[in-house]
């Protein structure tokens, strides 16, 4: 579904990501962890199709990034870190908005459900002005699911949620992974990558580290030690340092 | 030295010092040292060249514009001006005292344990940047004003006491309305009493002035010059000469004209400043609370602006949507039903139908009434308003890439071809522009009146406007598209980020920009008029002058769109390319 080989991003001289391979199933959710400038953002932005990366190629759900941008693009939802909405349109006109672009008929019967999941169908005519931070990533969250995308890319997803919303932020990662979604998410917070993750990738200074099922990743920095924590294997795996 | 003053100085000085390191290290990007040359070069040539009152052979650059013995009048109509703006600070409505602090020097400072004097002197130092820089401009600005033996810095001086002393005065007056508030004073109330107050207070000095003055005579009144100065004369002579004093000695200083009456100037403008500083170091007044709400309103407005969406400190409120946008058909045009939403209420479909239907009317009106003036003023006006919207419309109205570059990754995961997203952007300002320009074109045609020509009748006229109508929008887009295209191409220039637009650097490339503005458009026309031309002459012997016209604006419009659709294409496949991260590295 998600298939990356040999991606690397230069910044002039640097380096940001350096031949990254990777592979995600449907129904997997990849946990993309890493120190500070490891280059998750990047990673994510270039399998995205936001910025072109300088080498590699990038199949989203059987279709070339490169070559076919459409119709991969079609396939695949990416929900950044800090949630980018237009501060002049309402929460239902950003869904008809999303609707059109995506050519969804018949959206609103999708966006009810969806705002309802996210509790804010309340706030149907309201400006993101008017929304707390939680609220806008919730509206963000459901702009990107109204075309029932296949592949979903969540950057930093929980970043301002309330408890409540981040387990049901939890639930939806995990339903829409059971439902057949191939599902990339980076974050610093190991415990939900714990929770949620099928598998994981450690980056460090755009370079692989390690990648895996959690337990195979584990057992890799274990050293032969039992119930090594997700915290352990990333400080072990990075060294302890950023970057 | 107290280590809170010197961690405040250093805090002052440091953020300066890096705020010109990060200005110098830009340059080595070439834009960036373009842009400075460009803008160093402008200001040494236009303004600072000025500054030199003596030009080759010491002989005065710029002569005196104003004669010694006019000097005293003229200090009077610049206390009475101060005195107006003071009796501002006390009227305007205002709310609590709330000095200027930067939401991270309120994080750090306020909490911190530091005293309110020191953080009054704090404020009032990082103000005199600010202050020392604008009487810099305006030193520049009143270089023609060469009293002051063409002395820059002392006119410098001049301005920089003028300007602190008003600042002290906002301060203070900002707190004394507080202490009213304080008391249970509206803010209706306070303006009431203090406009009363100044109606008492001139009143009577006024009245007091014109009982002690002659009337004047029928000559004072025959022009501006000596009824000018008959008034200034009122206005420094009796009680309403003693209201003015202060005003009038805090612009002495500018109005010397040389060293030393600037320094006997000096002293009493000097005491001024002081009375204010005292005033407002002992009031006992609170402003931490409302200068937290003013940081964060104006922390707000940065980041407006720095996103390219204007400094909005009003709250926005939900629009209907423009029309309505079902989920099938072309992606551009849920663009354009965006950006329309981004714009102002009133630039909707139905208000311009609304709007032609008027000018319909009143236009109807005026051409049958047979108001020949009236309806030349329409016309031209009509017409005045059509070029000058031609030329700034589309620079204003930025509803397209300017205002979307922050979104620019959502806009790139969209499945959309970057020509799709290009065309989609432009599309709102060039229907705006192009309907107002459509409506003045409409006033213009209905109430032009037509020269004496014999070949001047409406069945030329007509065509002409149809042709205008259709070359129109095309106009706009050209120009709205090349601001895209700089958008796309140099989007550190637009303030955005860390790196705001501004510094010579900055200003440089502004006028790179709008000369680069300028040559495109041009170049963009050529084509289209030379093919048009060439066509017409071609054409003209053979099917006569109508038809020929009307071959030549085919062309123009074919030429045009060509130019408009590669343009798109070009600017689409630079969009898919573009990366704002990347672009706005140091």
């Amino acid at each position: 579904m998600i298939e990356v080989a040999g991606l690397s991003k230069m910044y002039g001289d640097f380096a940001a990501v350096n031949d990254l391979s990777l592979a995600v199933r449907p129904g997997d959710v990849l946990g993309l962890v890493g120190p500070n400038g490891a280059g998750k953002t990047t990673t994510l932005r270039c399998v995205t199709g936001i910025i072109p990366p300088n080498a590699g190629r990038v199949r989203i759900a059987g279709v070339d990034l490169s070559t076919d941008p459409i119709g991969a693009k079609r396939a695949l939802a990416f929900f950044p870190d800090e949630p980018r909405l237009f501060e002049y349109l309402t929460v239902s006109q950003h869904l008809a908005f999303v609707a059109r672009i995506y050519g969804v008929e018949n959206h609103e019967a999708i966006a009810r459900p969806l705002l309802e999941e996210f509790e804010i169908a309340d706030k149907a005519d309201e400006l993101p002005s008017a929304l707390s931070r939680g609220m806008k990533q919730k509206l963000a969250i459901a702009c990107g699911l109204l075309h029932s995308p296949s592949v979903l890319f969540f950057d930093e997803p929980l970043t301002g949620l309330d408890p409540l919303g981040i387990r049901r932020m939890k639930n939806s990662i995990v339903q829409r992974a059971r439902a057949g979604a191939a599902i990339v998410l980076s974050s610093h917070l190991l415990h939900l990558l714990e929770e949620v993750c099928t598998h994981v990738l450690i980056l460090k200074r755009g370079v692989k580290i390690a990648d895996g099922t959690l337990s195979e990743v584990a057992a890799h920095f274990a050293h032969g030690e039992a119930n090594v924590s997700l915290e352990e294997v990333f400080i072990r795996a990075t060294g302890g340092t950023e970057s | 030295m107290d280590g809170v003053v010197g961690a405040l100085l250093y805090l002052r000085a440091m953020s300066l010092r890096n705020a010109v390191a990060a200005r110098v290290k830009r340059l080595r990007q070439p834009k960036y040292l373009i842009g400075a040359v460009v803008g160093a070069a402008y200001i040494y040539l236009v303004v600072l060249r000025r500054m030199s009152a003596r030009g080759p052979g010491g002989a005065p650059r710029f002569p005196q514009t104003v004669p010694v013995e006019q000097l005293p009048m003229f200090a009077t109509f610049g206390a009475a001006i101060l005195m107006i703006f003071v009796a501002l600070y006390w009227l305007l409505p205002r709310s609590r005292a709330a000095l200027s602090f930067s939401e991270p020097e309120i994080a750090f400072l306020f909490p911190a344990p530091i005293r309110r004097t020191t953080l009054l002197h704090y404020r009032w130092f990082s103000a005199q940047l600010r202050i020392l820089f604008t009487s810099l401009l305006l030193a520049l600005f009143s270089t023609g004003w060469s009293f002051l033996l063409g002395n820059a810095f002392v006119r410098i001086l001049g301005w920089w006491l003028l300007l602190s002393t008003l600042d002290l005065h906002a301060v203070g007056s900002s707190f004394a309305i507080t202490r009213l508030l304080d008391r249970g004073m509206g803010s209706l109330r306070r303006r009431l009493l203090t406009a009363s107050i100044a109606v008492v207070v001139i009143g009577a000095a006024a009245g007091a002035t014109w009982l002690s003055l002659r009337a004047p005579t029928d000559d004072e009144l025959t022009g501006a010059a000596p009824l000018a100065s008959y008034v200034a004369t009122m206005l420094s002579t009796g009680p309403l000469g003693w209201l003015l004093l202060p005003a009038r000695w805090v612009v002495q200083p500018l109005f010397a004209q040389s060293l030393v009456p600037f320094l006997m100037a000096l002293g009493p403008a000097l005491l001024v400043f002081v009375v204010h500083y005292v005033w407002v170091l002992r009031a006992e007044v609170s402003f931490e609370e409302a200068s937290i709400a003013k940081a964060e309103k104006r922390a707000v407005a940065l980041r407006a602006l720095r996103e390219g969406k204007g400094a909005r400190l009003t709250e926005r409120k939900a629009q209907r949507a423009p029309f309505n946008l079902s989920a099938a058909g072309r992606p551009e045009l849920a663009f354009l039903w965006k950006n329309l939403l981004g714009s102002a209420a009133y630039l909707r479909p139905r208000v311009a139908l609304i709007a032609a239907g008027v000018i319909v009317i009143g236009c109807s009106w005026i051409t049958r009434a047979d108001h020949d003036v009236l309806r030349n003023v329409v016309a031209t006006a009509a017409m005045f308003g059509a070029a000058y919207t031609l030329i700034f419309g589309p620079l204003v109205a930025r509803w397209d890439l300017r205002l979307d570059l922050p979104n620019t990754d959502v806009l790139k995961t969209y499945p959309l071809r970057g020509w799709q997203i290009v065309l989609g952007e432009v599309l709102a300002p060039v229907a705006v522009v192009t309907v107002l320009l459509w409506l003045m074109l409409l006033a213009a045609s209905l109430t032009f009146l037509p020269p004496q020509a014999t070949w001047w009748t409406p069945g030329v006229i007509a065509p002409a406007v149809i042709a205008i109508a259709l070359i129109v929008p095309l106009l706009c887009a050209v120009q709205v598209l090349v601001m895209n295209a700089a958008v796309v191409l140099f989007p550190a220039w637009m303030p955005l980020g860390i790196q705001r637009g501004s510094g010579i650097d900055v200003f440089g490339q502004r006028i790179f920009f709008l000369a680069a503005l300028f040559f495109t458009t041009i170049a963009v026309l050529l084509p289209a008029a030379i093919a048009a031309a060439a066509l017409f002459f071609v054409s003209v012997y053979i099917v006569g002058a109508v038809i020929a016209g009307g071959l030549a604006l085919i062309a123009v419009l074919a030429v045009l769109l060509v130019e408009l659709g590669l343009a798109i294409r070009w600017l689409g496949e630079r969009f898919e390319r573009f990366d704002l991260s990347a672009e706005l590295r140091p």
